[in-house]
């Protein structure tokens, strides 16, 4: 169990996110989750780093990103993910209309949705000038 | 991630072999939209090698799915893992694009 936080800090570039994705894929490997559940826990933190990294504003060079992932209980995950850019709380993305058909439906916010409808909980924060996304999930289910 | 086109006889098939996400999806849709302009409109995607898809990926398909609609086509999704359908099925991909355990499924769905 990974009881104290384990960290990978991240510059603002889209390399960044198969790093973070082996790195989730490791520690998901690690403490035993499903192949499904691994797949799941690195979808949503490619969908929630893309968002930082496409929204954040171009001249922001000094965007700071990380990662801490922890596993607060047996077979439960922490994944926060922090981001010193503008306020931002993606969890309140409305919803996207699915049953739309494809003509007319609109793409954006399905990645956020993904990230609610996948995470057994999920928490923001604005706390010190960052945005904190805490994604909380069983990993044998 | 790894495209091949194969065209048969009244439709194509599309296998992608990898992850589908944000690293790989202009590659998978120019490939697509490249295969479409040339007339090819009735496509099975065969996923039985795609391990990965994210909304990046899903956004490629979709917009496959609207230009061969567009020229009169079909397409369809062949052999996606448990994951990759899971998804489609949580985005309400599955109620617009058909699919399929097998290719030959997948193939009778799209032929004219």
């Amino acid at each position: 169990m990974v009881a104290v936080p384990d960290v990978l800090q991240l510059d603002r570039e889209l390399a960044a996110v198969p790093r973070a994705l082996s790195w989730i894929a490791d520690h998901a490997g690690d403490c035993g989750a499903l192949p499904k559940v691994c797949s799941i826990l690195e979808m949503v933190v490619e969908e929630v780093l893309t968002n930082i990294i496409s929204y954040a504003r171009p001249e922001d060079d000094s965007l700071e990103i990380a990662i801490y992932w922890s596993e607060p209980t047996p077979g439960t995950v922490r994944i926060e993910i922090h981001d010193s850019g503008d306020e931002f709380n993606p969890l309140e993305v409305p919803d996207p209309d699915l049953s739309l058909d494809a003509e007319e439906r609109e793409i954006g916010g399905l990645g956020i949705h993904l990230v609610r409808r996948y995470m057994d909980h999920c928490e923001y924060e604005r706390r010190s000038g960052r945005n904190i996304l805490a994604l909380v999930r069983r990993i044998h289910a | 991630l790894e495209v091949t086109i194969v065209q048969k006889d009244g439709y194509s098939v599309v296998s992608l072999a990898g992850r589908l996400d944000i690293l790989t999806f202009q590659q998978v849709g120019e490939n697509l939209t490249k295969v479409i302009s040339e007339g090819q409109i009735r496509l099975v995607l065969d996923a039985g090698d795609l391990a990965y898809v994210s909304s990046a990926g899903l956004r490629v398909i979709l917009q496959a799915r609207k230009a061969v609609k567009a020229a009169g086509g079909a397409i369809a999704i062949a052999r996606a893992n448990d994951f990759v359908l899971d998804v489609m099925n949580t985005t309400g991909f599955t109620s617009i694009i058909p699919t399929f355990a097998t290719l030959e499924e997948a193939e009778g769905a799209v032929k004219a």
